[in-house]
């Protein structure tokens, strides 16, 4: 059977979901197709909007203050093309449009099992499952740590026998060096190892398998009486979990662990595959639904056929079967390297699905470039790798551009990290970019549609 | 020393060390496990490791990148490697496409070549009924017997019964399945009636013989490619261009079979067929006859074999055709596309394993209020209706064939 929608969206990561909610809200008949997972269902389920500078040591103090330096300094960055205005960057209009898409992110995922708080005047310094900080905007309401780096504050780290992921006792130590770098650290640091078994033994925990357990009221009645204990007995004015407070609970449960201990019991972020992250791809995808969009998992778009400079058709395949989607206008949001909406090798980095011309981060042709030169041998820098900022270059329209600079096809958008020009590692930028460019390409697709642009 | 000297030379030497050689078509499924990078995403999802914790079955990610990898010791994994129930629900959401599922036949495989005694005596037996029988069941000693049972479930059910087309040549081929064949015979009987209301040129194999799946899913690669083969020039002989299956399973093995053998024949599983190849018009009319003999709150579940080895356009079908129906409405479960725990041929070996991940379908369904559970396989039907059953959940559960058949034989009334 063919398909009809009036947008199909290609990929089912923050982006495209963002993308397809946005335009489904507005009556449109919305298609989503996603092969897998991608970096959203994989990140710490915290929004980062811009947390440095490129090259930076030191961080944003608030992501407003970021995006008015970025549009200035980068005039490709996604966030800067959004802000274009008759042929300049107006920066206000960039804000403006990351303040919609946040205050609209925050309504619709407010009652959710991501919730998020936060807000775009500052930057939170969020607390890491090793210990560290990191600079990020918005956090789930299970990972709010107020107060925690208070003088007076007394944190005690609470690791689970057999959950090989948190180490207590490491992570506590590496925070107080952390805050004696900058002789800001708490008078005493406390560490905990306890039972809480899902299955009944104590080795091979994964994290998941003890936010499910905490999902049911034995699971929840089990660990507020022993963290009641534990802070009681210690003195702690917080306590430092995992991030496994639950997949469909977490929010309840830190409020009901906090009130219960009187202490404030929160979840650091962490590596994948983190809880928070399937949450939050979770939420979106639950939230696109609702809106009348229809997800159809386990298909990959292999081909797309273009009439003039029209999209007319794209092809997908499931596991067994072929589909044809015949679709008005398309948002193309299928990430970068992880999710395989670009693909390196020896020869060049290529977008496979309709061979859009992809460029490096400081916009030469990509097609040829050995990926292997465009990154350093230390994983972790402030400058990144450029390798990250690799993808397809796009109009203030958001339409990935051919060699001369003009759109592909009137009626094909892109979203999110498969557009080049940034670096989500070095940034801390990932799901703001793909957050505003997924709302202002479903903006443009409904635009597109009721035949503005 | 000859070529075949040296060749068995070889062997020999490969079969003391404990190596399996592996033909092209695994190899290709042995590269997929190289583009693993360990994310993990697979283990959030899985459903085994929700049930049983990831202590007792390691999950996909250990299968891609422990359990899987250059050892020749294979079989120490046997303990872990047939809990998987192959619902796919990895492979789906890999970022890279690792096919864990196919992994795991080629594993059970393995472990078969190397230590058959690791592998579960259920499976062994049902190898054996396979062997035998051609069939995953063991047939009914007496056919009046397998026919009163039969009339029993129909006139229960209300569907009327129509003679066995049987030896004659047609355009489509209904192929119902060990299942349907043998157990759950309201299903055949159900498409049959269906196909014969939308006066479809049908016709059945002269003898049933299983597809190969569950040899496949056990181990049993030889076995499993002697039943495809049988089974295809059966195929062939009824000169059909088209087959209509009732079970998940069925469809994503036949679809895999009849594509490797490069037959010219398109695979459907019934709903598929009613949606791409039946008039829409003519599937209202027989269910508008119907209208106001019956109402049903439903609620869907998707097999595994449909959703995740065939396409889930499938089960989007699904709900345009059941939304056809007057009087049925549908409430979405949350655990709509969560295995049924039946898969994989756990069922038989560690049915403790298969009701844990079916307790999470049990919840899931009974918060939804419906009456009924719909779901287009006779396997998930029994796996649901036991679990349901157990747990004291009173909602039916109808296979999706056996509800249209209801449907439409409402309106001959
Ligand atoms: C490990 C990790 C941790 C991170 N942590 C954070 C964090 O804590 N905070 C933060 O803000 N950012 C984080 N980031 C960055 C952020 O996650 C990404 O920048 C962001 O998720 C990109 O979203 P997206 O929608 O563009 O792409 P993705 O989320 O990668 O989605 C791409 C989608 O496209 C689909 N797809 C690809 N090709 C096809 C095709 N041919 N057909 C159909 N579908 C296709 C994929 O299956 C996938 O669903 C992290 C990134 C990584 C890798
Ligand atoms: S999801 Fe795929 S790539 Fe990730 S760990 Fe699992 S098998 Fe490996
Ligand atoms: S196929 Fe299903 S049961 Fe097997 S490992 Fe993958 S998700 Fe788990």
């Amino acid at each position: 059977m063919d398909l009809e929608p009036d947008v199909l969206v290609i990929g089912g990561g923050m982006a495209g979901l963002v993308a397809g909610t946005v335009a489904a809200q507005d009556g449109l008949d919305v298609l989503l197709i996603r092969r897998g997972q991608g970096s959203t269902a994989m990140s710490s389920g915290a929004i980062d909007i811009c947390g440095y500078m490129r090259g930076a040591t030191v961080h944003f103090e608030s992501p407003i203050e970021a995006i008015q330096t970025i549009t200035r300094v980068h005039p490709l960055h996604p966030y800067s093309i959004i802000a274009y205005d008759e042929g300049g960057i107006v920066p206000e209009k960039s804000i403006k449009y990351i303040k919609d898409a946040t205050n609209w992110l925050k309504k619709q995922l407010a009652r959710s099992i991501a919730a998020i708080e936060g807000d775009l005047s500052r930057n939170l310094m969020q607390l890491t499952q090793i210990g560290t900080t990191k600079p990020t905007c918005f956090v789930q309401g299970s990972m709010v740590h107020p107060g925690l780096y208070d003088n007076d504050s007394r944190p005690l780290f609470v690791g689970i026998r057999g959950h090989s992921d948190f180490n207590a006792a490491i992570t506590a130590n590496t925070f107080l060096q952390y805050r004696m770098d900058i002789d800001m650290a708490p008078r005493i640091v406390l560490n905990e190892m306890i039972d809480l078994s899902p299955h009944g033994r104590h080795h091979n925990i994964a994290s998941i398998e003890i936010a499910r357990f905490l999902d049911t009221e034995e699971g929840l009645e089990k660990i507020t009486s022993i963290l009641k204990n534990e802070v009681k007995r210690t003195g702690a004015t917080h306590v430092v979990l995992p991030a496994v407070l639950g997949i469909e609970r977490a929010i309840d449960n830190a409020k009901h662990l906090s009130k219960e201990t009187q202490a404030t019991v929160f979840e650091t972020l962490a590596f994948p595959p983190s809880v928070p992250g399937l949450r939050l791809q979770m939420a979106l995808d639950r939230i696109f639904q609702a809106s009348g969009g229809t997800l159809i998992l386990g298909h990959k778009a292999v081909s797309g056929v273009f009439k003039g400079e029209t999209l007319v058709e794209v092809k997908a395949s499931g596991p067994k079967r072929k589909i044809s989607i015949r679709p008005k206008a398309a948002v193309l949001a299928t990430g970068k390297f992880i999710s395989e909406g670009l693909l390196g090798s020896q020869k060049g980095v290529r977008e496979p699905l309709f061979g859009l011309v992809t460029v490096t981060g400081e916009f030469y042709d990509a097609s040829e470039e050995y990926p292997r030169r465009h990154t350093r041998p230390i994983p972790f820098t402030n400058r990144g790798h450029d390798i990250f900022q690799f993808g397809v270059p796009v109009d203030e329209n958001l339409r990935p551009v051919d060699y001369n600079g003009r759109a592909k096809a009137e009626n094909l958008f892109a979203a999110g990290a498969i557009i080049a020009g940034y670096d989500f590692s070095s940034e801390k930028s990932g799901l703001g970019v793909a957050l505003t460019t997924g709302y202002v390409a479903g903006e443009k697709v409904i635009r597109n549609i009721r035949s503005d642009i | 020393m000859s070529e075949e000297e040296a060749y068995e030379f070889v062997m020999n030497t490969l079969r003391k060390e404990a190596i399996v050689p592996l033909d092209h078509e695994e190899i290709d499924i042995v590269r997929s496990i190289e583009k693993c990078m360990n994310c993990g995403s697979c283990i959030n999802l899985c459903p085994v490791v929700a049930a049983v914790g990831m202590d007792t079955f390691s999950g996909p990610r250990s299968i891609a990148i422990e359990l899987s990898r250059s050892t020749p010791e294979f079989w120490t994994s046997a303990n872990m490697i047939f809990l998987c129930t192959g619902c796919g629900t990895c492979r789906e959401n890999c970022p890279h496409d690792v096919d864990i599922p196919m992994i795991v036949n080629l594993l059970r495989w393995v472990i078969y070549k190397q230590r058959p005694e690791l592998i579960p005596k259920q499976l062994l037996e049902v190898q054996n009924r396979l062997e035998k029988h051609s069939l995953a069941f063991e047939p009914w000693e007496d056919i009046e017997d397998k026919n009163e049972s039969r009339d029993v479930r129909i006139e229960q059910l209300g569907i009327p019964f129509v003679k066995d087309r049987k030896g004659v040549k047609a355009e489509v081929l209904f192929y119902p399945g060990c299942q349907a064949e043998e157990r759950a015979q309201e299903v055949r009987e159900a498409a049959k009636y269906i196909l014969v209301r939308l006066e479809v040129d049908y016709c059945l194999l002269s003898e049933m013989s299983c597809c190969g799946l569950p040899a496949r899913l056990s181990g049993a690669k030889e076995l499993a490619r002697d039943l495809e083969k049988k089974l295809i020039s059966k195929i062939k002989e009824t000169g059909a261009k088209k087959i209509v299956t009732t079970c998940a399973g069925c469809t994503s093995s036949l679809s895999e079979i009849i594509e490797n053998s490069g037959v010219n024949v398109k695979v459907y599983h019934i709903i598929e067929y009613l949606m791409e190849e039946v008039d829409e018009a003519k599937l209202k009319l027989l269910f508008e006859r119907g209208r106001g003999t019956s109402e049903s709150t439903i609620t869907i579940h998707d097999p595994c074999h449909l959703i995740r080895h065939t396409s889930r356009m499938i089960m989007y079908y699904a709900s345009i055709i059941l939304r056809m129906i007057p009087g049925v409405s549908i409430k979405p479960s949350s655990a709509f596309d969560s295995c049924c725990g039946g898969g994989g041929m756990v069922g038989y070996h560690s049915p403790h394993v298969a009701s844990r991940v079916t307790e999470v379908n049990v919840k899931a369904i009974e918060r939804t209020g419906a009456e009924r559970v719909v779901t287009p396989c006779p396997l998930c039907t029994t796996q649901l209706e036991n679990e349901l059953f157990r747990s004291n959940v009173v909602v039916d559960v109808d296979d999706f064939t056996v509800f249209i058949a209801q449907q439409i034989a409402r309106g001959e009334r």
